[in-house]
């Protein structure tokens, strides 16, 4: 569960979206598992309607992946290009992290005359993949002109499938018509958002377990056993249907802050936002107004929405300026602090 | 997070839980509004989600645009938000304040418990080191109960 400090962070700006959604239901976001196979097949099959052929991207294993950047990270003509992106060296980036994070060093002799040594631990530590689908492994950018099959069977909710849409969604992004910009952008920027918070989790695995507080744990649980990391992320939607988790609990996994993150991404998902507005703490306030919103097929309800937005920017602000009131009171009253 | 229906008042956990957990989600029924006809009953018009960092989500049945009740539906239901948001302002606010009197009464009983720590000292040490030990336990009373009403308050938060 969160620290209290986390409970109110991010007030410094409030953010309204108006969306106009089809076929919408009561339905709760489901778990932190099912959520991000959610987000990934909204997000692929918009990709595969404009044209984006997934399956370079999401075909190659882990493992395809990881020899892929080794056999980039093994060449000697790579530190000899003026690209600094080019004379990158992913692996030593990912041992490095793997040092930071797990306090250990990593595996393997860093030799790179022997064959490939594929670790999981050190694959959650890679900075990126633009390796594995550049260079030597370049696929397609250019989409087709009809959308393109894909198929959710095989793809997991890990950090790397949002890597790979994210590729995928910045290397068709130039060829793709106007209409598709404000999506692909949104979903580029979605990816990378998801990946950072996922990876983090990953990479988290890796971290000795706080003694103290895995005592305490152990003494307050009851009921049937939390599922692992392991057990949830990287995985595929049958996996997580098909295994023994229907009878351990779905612990909370993510930081407030991201579970946010994550839960506007799974509500928004690719629906066209109509009227946002962000005000900010120093009294700046942006709206932005989709043009959808105001063609003509719109005219008959632009002004209900807009009204609507408008009324709902006043209950932001309403709550947001009650939040505010609640931590001050807070501080003062709980912690001792004086507020400013 | 949670799809709010209830009018009853919140406690605390379920507050913190709903909040922590993505948001509060407010939804109204589409079958209730003219002309906004579905296949599926389980289809609502308006879908608010409110976030603990104060964002907002408004989404709107496109069925529902084109309904004559658009405007009184959104008014019924943007009421409904705003009484939402003020019983769980509400319970907060209680809640903080409750924390505030354990936080006092504890601080209380350490003070008395201190009180009786430094008659012991008193009658159990030389006079020449009676004052360093009221002092010791005096101090070491007031770092209890600043870690002890801290512990408290993580923990009502936390749980």
């Amino acid at each position: 569960m969160s620290e209290p400090h986390e409970l109110f962070a991010d007030l410094l700006n409030v953010e309204v979206n108006t969306i106009v959604k089809q076929s919408m239901t009561a339905e709760k976001m489901p778990s932190l598992p099912f959520a991000l196979l959610d987000i990934i097949a909204e997000f692929a099959h918009v990709l595969a309607d404009a044209g984006v052929d997934l399956r370079p991207y999401l075909g190659p294993s882990r493992e395809e992946c990881w020899a892929r950047i080794e056999a980039r990270s093994r060449r000697e003509d790579r530190g000899q290009s003026d690209d600094a992106e080019a004379q990158r060296d992913h692996i030593a980036e990912a041992r490095a992290t793997y040092r930071a994070v797990s306090g250990d060093d990593a595996p393997g002799d860093g030799s790179r005359s022997g064959a490939s040594e594929y670790d999981a631990a050190l694959f959650n530590c890679l900075p990126d993949l633009w390796p594995a689908f550049t260079g030597l492994h370049a696929v397609s950018e250019a989409p087709a002109d009809s959308p393109c099959p894909f198929a959710m069977t095989r793809v997991n909710n890990g950090w790397d499938t949002f890597e790979r849409l994210r590729i995928a969604a910045l290397l068709a992004q130039p060829h793709l018509a106007a209409r598709h910009q404000i999506l692909i952008a949104r979903i580029a920027g979605s990816c990378s958002r998801l990946k950072y918070i996922i990876q983090g989790l990953e990479q988290r695995c890796r971290r000795p377990p706080r003694e103290l507080r895995a005592w305490l744990r152990l003494r307050t649980e009851r009921g049937p056993a939390y599922a692992t990391l392991g057990a949830l992320i990287p995985k595929t939607r049958n996996e997580l249907l098909g295994g023994a988790l229907r009878h351990k609990r779905i612990p909370h996994l993510l930081r407030t802050e991201d579970l946010a993150t994550v839960r506007k991404i799974w509500e928004v998902g690719t629906e066209l936002v109509l009227v946002q507005t962000a005000v900010q703490i120093d009294g700046d306030v942006v709206t932005r107004i989709s043009e959808t919103l105001l063609s003509t097929e719109m005219a008959e309800v632009h002004a209900l929405v807009l009204k609507a937005h408008h009324e709902n920017v006043a209950t932001g602000l309403t709550h947001w300026r009650a939040l505010v009131e609640v931590a001050v009171e807070l501080v003062t009253k709980v912690f001792g602090r004086k507020a400013l | 997070m949670t799809t709010s229906t209830a009018q009853t008042e919140p406690g605390l956990r379920e507050f913190l839980r709903e909040l922590a957990g993505g948001g509060v989600l407010l939804t109204e029924p589409l079958t209730g509004l003219r002309g906004a006809e579905s296949d599926d009953g389980d289809q609502v018009a308006f879908r608010t989600l409110i976030q603990l960092d104060g964002d907002i989500c408004l989404s709107i049945h496109p069925q529902a645009l084109k309904s004559p009740d658009f405007a009184a539906a959104y008014a019924r239901h943007n009421a409904r938000v705003h009484d939402v948001l003020a019983r769980r302002k509400a319970t907060l606010r209680r809640s903080i304040r409750g924390a505030s009197w354990i936080s006092g009464l504890l601080g209380g009983g350490l003070v008395l418990a201190s009180g009786s720590g430094e008659e012991l000292t008193q009658m159990l040490l030389p006079s020449a080191y009676a004052d360093l030990g009221s002092a010791a336990v005096a101090l070491a009373g007031g770092l209890l109960t600043s870690r002890l009403g801290r512990l408290l308050t993580r923990q009502l938060l936390r749980a």
